[in-house]
């Protein structure tokens, strides 16, 4: 296996970890479970 | 008998956490479109470095026709308010000054960091994480401008959210472009590989200045031209126009 695919299953590791981490957060699950919104209509949650 | 997706390890990985993500939190949640566009991230890292593997070709292509056809049916949730069309062909857009001076010029005067020029692709490799989200522009003069401060998982996630704010300062697309605040494309943007041979990954998702999907036209030749790829080394997303 190259050291490029592997660095990525590392990453993906991390990235199971993060989601994790945001699933237990207070609203994180509502969040994950969302459908892919572009924007959001609040001031404060707009995207970029 | 031919090597299928399953067999390559990579592959394997993301179809299994994508399956446990579906069912935890839907076929269609945003958890699914970001562990499609990470595959795609991935599988692109990993092809940069051998372009010869078939097997992650095909997957690239699998992925953005996935990906793009999640973005067709999510779509803008509003309108937005405060930013304006000044042209058609080509596309500018402008955010509104008064709007940007109450409610970021604060920010970014404190920030002390500003968007960086890219011109080359050794610019942006000296300057930006590879693999990782970072906001960009195409400003009125037609330059590429990028935040070179990447965004984590949870902001991209809860950026999305209404209501929610990670601590600090939070960069919107209209920083990148005080001076004016006009730009012809705004979106994410990761860049894969090396300044000798990369690939682009980019979307339009810009909520201050909502992108029509001709802006990825323009995208495309001012990647082309900075990071000399050709197109099939480039992946652009594009968002529908919300419906009013």
């Amino acid at each position: 296996m190259s050291d490029i695919t592997t660095n990525e299953l590392l990453r993906v590791e991390t990235i199971v970890e993060n989601l994790r981490a945001i699933d237990a957060t207070e609203t994180g699950q509502e969040a994950l479970a969302m459908t892919q919104a572009m924007s959001s209509a609040g001031e404060h949650g707009e995207l970029g | 008998m031919g090597l299928t997706d399953m067999d390559h390890p990579l592959l394997a990985r993301y179809a299994e956490i994508r399956a446990e993500a579906a069912e935890q939190y839907g076929p269609d949640s945003q958890a699914v479109v970001f562990l499609l566009y990470e595959e795609l991230l991935s599988v692109r890292a990993v092809l940069v470095q051998d372009r010869s593997a078939n097997t992650l070709g095909r997957r690239v292509r699998e992925l953005a026709t996935g990906i793009q056809q999640r973005y067709e049916t999510s779509g803008m949730v509003d309108s937005g308010r405060d930013h304006w069309l000044l042209s058609q062909n080509p596309v500018l857009i402008e955010y509104d000054r008064e709007v940007f001076e109450r409610r970021y010029r604060a920010a970014l005067d404190a920030c002390g960091v500003s968007a960086l020029h890219l011109t080359t692709a050794t610019d942006a490799f000296t300057h930006l994480r590879p693999g990782c989200t970072h906001i960009y522009v195409v400003d009125d003069e037609s330059r590429l401008l990028v935040w070179p401060e990447p965004f984590s998982l949870a902001e991209m996630v809860f950026g999305r959210a209404p209501d929610q704010r990670l601590q600090g300062t939070r960069v919107v697309h209209p920083m990148l472009v005080p001076d004016r605040l006009r730009v012809r494309a705004a979106g994410e943007l990761v860049v894969l590989g090396g300044p000798a041979d990369c690939m682009v990954v980019a979307n339009m998702k810009s909520g201050h200045f909502r992108p029509p999907p001709a802006c990825a036209d323009v995208l495309r030749e001012v990647l082309r031209e900075v990071f000399a790829v050709s197109d099939e080394d480039i992946d652009i997303f594009t968002v529908p126009q919300p419906q009013l």
